[in-house]
């Protein structure tokens, strides 16, 4: 059994110095490297079109252009019907990120709403709209997918799009409206009521702000969905396949027994880009987690600090380093008011402490 | 006065009772027959509140004291406009209150305000202290130029003592302390320039060596702005300290009332009496160690159930049949003082027998 | 242990047998020496107790008094190494002399398996708020059971007896053993915990802030009985509260303490009559009494020390109506107060004595002249 002991009950005296730094510098490791990576396919998809050799749709009628391997001429070989692979994987990465970002606001801004108010309103609005939500949670992407591509003449991505957004905006809803009824709760929320705001700003000015990185983490995770979703809905054909997106080139390469045939430049290159793009946003959604959850921070801050094997069921390590660091280096008065009394000689104060750091 | 030996009903509100702090100035607020009860579960019914009837009058402190489930809370949150009695009214400056609508309400919180008592939930985490400050000040001084604000703003941190000014309103909440947190908050409720302060525990979460400070603090502020402060507080020492008049409170009702003075040091009502004695006394060093075998008797918890009679009666020792079967109203013990109690002449002989003396500390 | 020190005028005495300030005992039941706890932050290592030494008798009440930052509750749970990460324990030593060990233990050089072994049986704890430590979907009785048959061997029915006469012994009614948490009140609640920290009828009871949530005249009644149950089972009591007063009729013995470090320990009657320390003189007077004359009271001005970066010298002198310029030099080892009736009455300011009167010029570190001269040997 282990217990976190505060230094003391006044948060403000154990604020880490983690706290000063800027937002960046508070993301762990593997947000960053996740931030990095989805940064490089947004900037992929953002210009990356601009650079492709080839109009992805243009087949190439010549006979050893179809399903030809990587050469230069063709970054990542040719398709059965001799269009190039690599145009289509830009324009791919560009499609996807845009359906997937699409949706994610559009899914999140629906689910701050309603899980903000029905969080606030309480009473029957709380009751509607959480019927609402679960019902919404329960409707089946596919059947609705197939009927509404089947009734709609447009061939662009926007049926996905709404379909997704009107499907993804529940989960993230419950969430949310279960913070906002623990904040709703707050002291500072009935202060401000006392002080005389109008309800609208109390839910925009107090509450909201202090549930930037619950949004944040499911916008992210909505995202996540998006992909995941478009690409399976896609790869069994209920897409929009006039367009290049990396679930259509999926699509477009079972089809064409790409497998069987051992093109792997056709299906290799859009299935790692989407599981890149998803490794990305979970790494980036752990870091706003751990910003987000102090009790994973301190898991982490603790692994960091070089107690990486220590678990919660351990007992207090002893660590006897009599020369441990002064909270401010250099102050040379602190280190001196360690001299207790009548301590055990072997407890001499030492130059550096036992554990670098 | 009434003849010695007989005790005679006083009905609080109707000028039947004087009140401690009636001497400090105008009366500023009156809370008459407050009733406020929730509906349990299985059909249980907590009375919160239960006929609380006193005044608030400006530039005296009065004092609510009472235990965890004594209606205090409840009391401060009707007093507030938070909530809305079952019964009973609210007055301010002789007027009616009424919090109905929008508008209704933020001009009642130009005149009551309510400070917190958790300093580290009150302040919202996300924004400075200037924000904390500004708010109100744009809500409740009309309007004001940008200059104006800040020259005001600053003007409320050193009212408080949050000095200096600039550092401290650039500051997010985490960064202060348990005391420079409560100084905001009682910033912050100032700036809507009320007449009356309802403090509701607002020392109990801080360390035992600010809290005089804070409470000075409150005091200073009180005469700085003619203010009528209502002083929630389960500890009765501080209420002595710092109120004109105490009101104890016990299940929703109160059941004595009387200047500081008086009620803390010759408590009447049998609870009051156990309050009192059950604080720690340090000319009785190692009481407790040595009565390790009970001090008294054992006095039974409340079980938090309505009963008839007495609301004390099941831990009273001094109980009789009467107490279990009818209320006892407030009885008056002198022109300022009066205890809810059927056998005041048992529990305090020298206030209510032949010859008494309450005025007498 | 003795030890030396050639930096500053004042010695500690050496009072020759094995004794050393506020410390050790050779009949002590939980003796803790030169005990340190520190925070790893990314900022550096906090100091949350500072070479702490304290110790307890059997039988005997022990309280130890702070607020904010002073490490009470940190030095209480880290001598029984229940701390989580970042904290780690730096320095010293726990010894504990229980009736039934065989021989002394050192708690600091236990593997996890010996401390099972040691916890609860031999030292347990009262938390502070019931509500958070009890399982709120057990029933009391499991929660009783559960407890004994992690440490004791006993059948499940006598487990139950057992169970029901620990509520005997705190006075709740055996009917209550069905009773869930949320259906008693505070004061059971709490009770409640007591009868589990007594269930293995330890040697070593820690109680921290136990009766803070609850009122003063359920507080007094729930004391009553632990000093009852003390005097009946024989065990030892650490008591952590922020209230000095109530220590002050509860304890035997007071230790206070300031930003991680011991400043005074004593007797109850000789603390509160005769402080030597400017803090503990300071904490005394922020309590308002409901009787006796009203006085007027002022407690103590400034804030609670952050920890992260302590001046050198007193961590008490921004606050202190007797501060000097000399307090930066002092080094905090416990001192006599010679004027005391308790021989092991200990302070850790060297210049102020309990009779010393507040200097009426400005207080703070720049005052000119010092209260007395530097002493040049212990307290006289």
């Amino acid at each position: 059994m282990a217990i976190v002991m505060p230094i003391s009950t006044d948060p403000s005296l154990v604020r880490e110095k983690t706290q000063s730094r800027g937002p960046w510098g508070r993301l762990p490791t593997k947000a960053k490297v996740g931030a990095v990576l989805l940064a490089f396919f947004i900037l992929v998809g953002l210009i990356g079109p601009l650079f492709a050799p080839y109009d992805p749709s243009y087949q190439n009628p010549a006979p050893n252009l179809s399903l030809a391997g990587p050469s230069f001429a063709h970054l990542l070989g040719t398709t059965q019907s001799g269009q190039d692979v690599f145009s289509q994987l830009l324009n791919g990465i560009r499609l996807t990120l845009e359906l997937a970002f699409v949706v994610g606001v559009v899914a999140t801004a629906l689910s701050v709403i309603v899980g903000v108010a029905a969080a606030f309103l309480g009473g029957i609005w709380d009751e509607l709209l959480s019927l609402l939500s679960n019902v919404f949670l329960v409707l089946p992407a596919l059947p609705l997918l197939v009927v509404l591509l089947g009734y709609l003449k447009e061939t662009t991505q926007w049926p996905t799009i709404v379909v997704l957004s009107v499907l993804g905006w529940p989960w993230g809803a419950r969430v949310i409206r279960s913070q906002t009824l623990a904040i709703r709760n707050r002291d500072f929320v009935a202060a401000s009521r006392e002080t005389g705001e109008k309800g609208w700003r109390v839910i925009l000015f107090d509450i909201v702000p202090n549930e930037v990185s619950l949004i944040a983490a499911s916008f992210v995770n909505t995202v996540l969905y998006a992909i995941g979703a478009s690409v399976a809905l896609a790869f069994i054909g209920v897409a929009d396949l006039n367009s290049w997106s990396l679930g259509t080139m999926l699509y477009w390469a079972q089809s064409q027994q790409a497998l069987t045939l051992g093109a792997w430049w056709w299906f290799i290159p859009p299935g790692l880009a989407v599981a890149l793009i998803g490794t990305s946003l979970v790494l980036l959604n752990f870091g706003i987690d751990e910003i987000g959850n102090p009790r994973l921070r301190d898991a982490a801050g603790a692994k960091r600090r070089g107690l990486s094997k220590w678990s919660p069921s351990d007992p207090t390590p002893v660590v006897r380093s009599g020369g441990a660091r002064a909270a401010v280096p250099g102050h040379l008065g602190a280190s001196s008011s360690r001299r207790g009394n009548g301590g055990p000689v072997g407890a001499r104060p030492k130059a550096g402490s036992g554990t670098g750091r | 006065m009434s003849s010695p030996g007989a005790l005679e009903p006083v009905t609080p509100g109707t000028g039947d009772l004087v009140s401690a702090a009636a001497q400090r100035g105008e009366l500023a607020m009156q809370a008459v027959g407050l009733n406020r009860s929730y509906r349990l579960g299985r059909g249980a019914v907590l009375r919160a509140a239960r006929d609380v009837t006193f005044n608030l009058y400006r530039g005296a402190v009065v004092a609510l004291v009472g235990e965890s489930g004594s209606g205090k809370s409840t009391v401060a949150k009707l007093l507030a406009g938070q909530e809305k009695p079952n019964t009973g009214s609210v007055t301010l400056d002789g007027r009616p209150v009424d919090v109905s609508s929008r508008t209704a309400f933020r001009r009642y919180k130009s005149e009551v305000q309510l400070v917190f008592q958790d300093p580290f939930s009150s302040l919202n985490p996300v924004h400075t202290v200037r924000y904390h400050l500004e708010r109100p000040v744009k809500l409740h001084q009309g309007k004001k130029s940008r200059d104006e604000i800040e020259a005001e703003v600053v003007s409320l941190m050193e009212q408080v003592r949050l000095t200096p000014a600039q550092q401290f309103l650039a500051k997010f909440p985490h960064e202060l302390s348990g005391g420079q947190r409560q100084r905001v908050s009682f910033a912050r409720a100032l700036a809507a320039r009320p007449s009356v302060l309802l403090a509701d525990e607002p020392v109990s979460m801080l360390d035992v060596s600010i809290r005089l400070e804070m409470l000075n603090l409150l005091d200073d502020l009180r005469k700085d702005f003619h203010l009528a402060l209502l002083y929630i507080t389960h500890d009765i020492a501080s209420a002595r300290y710092f109120a004109d008049e105490v009101l104890v409170m016990y299940a929703g009702e109160i059941i004595e009332r009387g200047p500081a003075e008086q009620v803390t040091q010759r408590p009447a009502h049998p609870y009051t009496q156990l309050l009192v004695s059950s604080a720690p006394d340090p000319d009785n060093l190692g009481s407790v160690l040595q009565s390790g075998a009970r001090r008294g008797t054992r006095v039974p918890e409340s079980s938090g159930r309505v009963t008839d009679g007495c609301p004390f009666h099941p831990r009273c020792p001094l109980a009789e049949d009467r107490c279990r079967a009818e209320r006892p109203p407030l009885m008056r013990i002198s022109s300022s003082r009066a205890a809810a109690c059927w056998r005041l002449d048992v529990a305090a002989p020298e206030l209510v027998g032949n010859g008494a003396n309450p005025e007498g500390v | 242990m003795t030890t030396v020190d050639d930096r500053h005028a004042v010695e500690p005495e050496d009072s020759g047998n094995g004794l050393s300030k506020g410390g050790g005992q050779s009949d002590a039941v939980l003796e803790i020496t030169d005990f340190s706890v520190a925070y790893r932050t990314l900022g550096g290592d906090v100091r949350a107790v500072d070479h702490v030494n304290l110790f307890l008798r059997p039988g005997e009440v022990v309280g130890l008094a702070g607020e904010s930052g002073s490490g009470k509750s940190t030095l209480a749970y880290g001598a029984c190494r229940l701390l989580r990460a970042p904290a780690v324990i730096t320095s010293g030593s726990v010894i504990y002399r229980g009736r039934r060990m065989a021989r002394p233990v050192d708690i600091l050089s236990e593997t996890k398996e010996e401390l099972r072994a040691l916890r609860w049986r031999e030292i347990s704890i009262v938390f502070q708020s019931a509500m958070n430590a009890l399982n709120p979907v057990l029933n009391v009785r499991d929660q009783l059971v559960d407890v004994m048959h992690a440490h004791l061997q006993l059948s499940r029915s006598e487990a139950v007896d057992k169970a029901a006469e620990l509520l005997d012994f705190v006075s709740i009614p055996r009917s209550r053993l069905k009773s869930y948490p949320h259906e008693l009140s505070g004061g059971m609640r709490q009770r409640v915990m007591i009868a589990m920290a007594l269930a293995t009828d330890p040697e070593v009871v820690i109680m921290d802030e136990p009766t803070t949530a609850l009122d003063v005249v359920v507080q007094r009644d729930i004391l009553s009985q632990v000093v009852e149950l003390k005097d009946r089972l024989g065990f030892s009591v650490l008591f952590i509260t922020h209230d000095l007063s109530l220590l002050l009729e509860l304890a035997n013995r007071v230790a206070v303490m300031y930003a991680g470090k011991l400043v005074e320990v004593g007797t109850a009657r000789e603390m509160l009559h005769e402080p030597a320390h400017p803090y503990t003189k300071g904490l005394l007077n922020s309590f308002p009494s409901v009787r006796g004359p009203r006085r007027e009271l002022t407690g103590i001005p400034g804030s609670p020390p952050d920890l992260r970066s302590l001046p050198p010298g007193c961590p008490f002198l921004g606050r202190c109506g007797y501060g000097t310029d000399a307090c930066r030099e002092v080094d905090m080892s416990l001192v006599r107060v010679t004027t005391s009736a308790d021989p092991d009455h200990v302070t850790a300011c060297p210049f102020v004595l309990p009779g010393t009167p507040v200097p009426t010029s400005p207080t703070g570190a720049t005052a000119p002249a010092q209260v007395l001269p530097a002493p040049e040997g212990p307290l006289s």
